[in-house]
């Protein structure tokens, strides 16, 4: 279940964050043919989510501070080539935007995911034996 | 990102609304575990925002929320009135011990919820259809969203 709300907590993020840089700054701009459309949803909705989630899945709780950071490194440069992806087959279009803010968005989201984690763990679980 | 651009009946009605769905939820008995009591909110805000951000924005832009198309103070409002809902799907489900042959009933009665919660939003200018949206074009999409949640209550927690 763990996994569920660590999910949860991805798609809000990642879908206010893209409705703030696409709908409120115009920033970037998603195309509006259907099938590009529907990629740019998927995209935001589901694949960066899930990236994201299986990365911060890798590693149990033992896992080294330097290993946890070269997996957070390598999504993030991942999901960073999938936004050049979009840009390359204009799913996207860039108005006035560095896609290293994306990179630092990435970070963003895996630092916040595991801390929600640990919340979790100490607080949600703990909790849990503590009624029982 | 707006703040309040009108204070009048949208804004009153989803405090009021805000404040008596979480006072429901802190009267009700405890009947779900804290995890689940943590993930259900989080599922029914979710589901809302993934809708609302999909279907009320973007290219099909179906429907406003309060007064502007834009991000405003009040639609994190909006937004967190959808957690009780997920709260109190998964809640019912426990205490009316639904099982396989009462669970289409309790889909569509919660799918009737929804049109009807729709409806009352439409009433108090919380939200506004547009693009030549009607109601009753939720249905089909309430009806998917509660059998996705029931299923995946169903699933953890361990019902057959």
């Amino acid at each position: 279940m763990e996994n569920t709300i660590l999910f949860l907590y991805l798609m809000i993020a990642n879908m206010n964050w893209s409705w703030f840089i696409f709908e409120e700054f115009q920033l970037l701009k998603y195309s509006e043919q259907p099938m590009n459309y529907t990629a740019y949803l998927m995209n935001r909705s589901i694949i960066v989510p899930l990236i994201i989630l299986y990365t911060l899945n890798l590693g149990e709780d033992s896992v080294s501070v330097i290993k946890r950071s070269i997996h957070a490194l390598v999504s993030s440069i991942l999901l960073l080539l999938l936004t050049l992806l979009s840009l390359q087959l204009k799913v996207i279009t860039s108005k006035n935007w560095n896609i290293i803010y994306d990179f630092l968005f990435f970070i963003f989201l895996y630092v916040s995911c595991y801390l929600i984690y640990k919340w979790y763990r100490s607080f949600v679980l703990k909790g849990e034996v503590q009624t029982k | 990102m707006k703040g309040i651009i009108n204070f009048d009946l949208n804004e009153i009605s989803l405090i009021i609304l805000n404040i008596v769905a979480y006072f429901v939820i802190f009267l009700f008995p405890k009947k779900l575990s804290r995890e689940m009591t943590v993930m259900s909110l989080l599922w029914g805000m979710t589901i809302g925002m993934l809708f609302d951000f999909t279907m009320g924005g973007g290219l099909m832009d179906f429907y406003k929320v309060n007064d502007t198309n834009d991000y405003e103070l009040f639609d994190i409002f909006y937004y967190f009135l959808y957690a009780p809902f997920g709260y109190a799907f998964m809640y019912f489900y426990k205490v009316l011990r639904i099982h396989k042959h009462s669970f289409v009933f309790y889909i569509i009665t919660w799918a009737g919820i929804g049109l009807l919660a729709q409806w009352l939003f439409t009433i108090l200018n919380v939200i506004t259809l547009q693009n030549n949206y009607i109601i009753a074009y939720s249905f089909p999409i309430f009806l998917i969203t509660q059998t996705v949640t029931g299923l995946f209550y169903r699933y953890v927690s361990g019902r057959d």
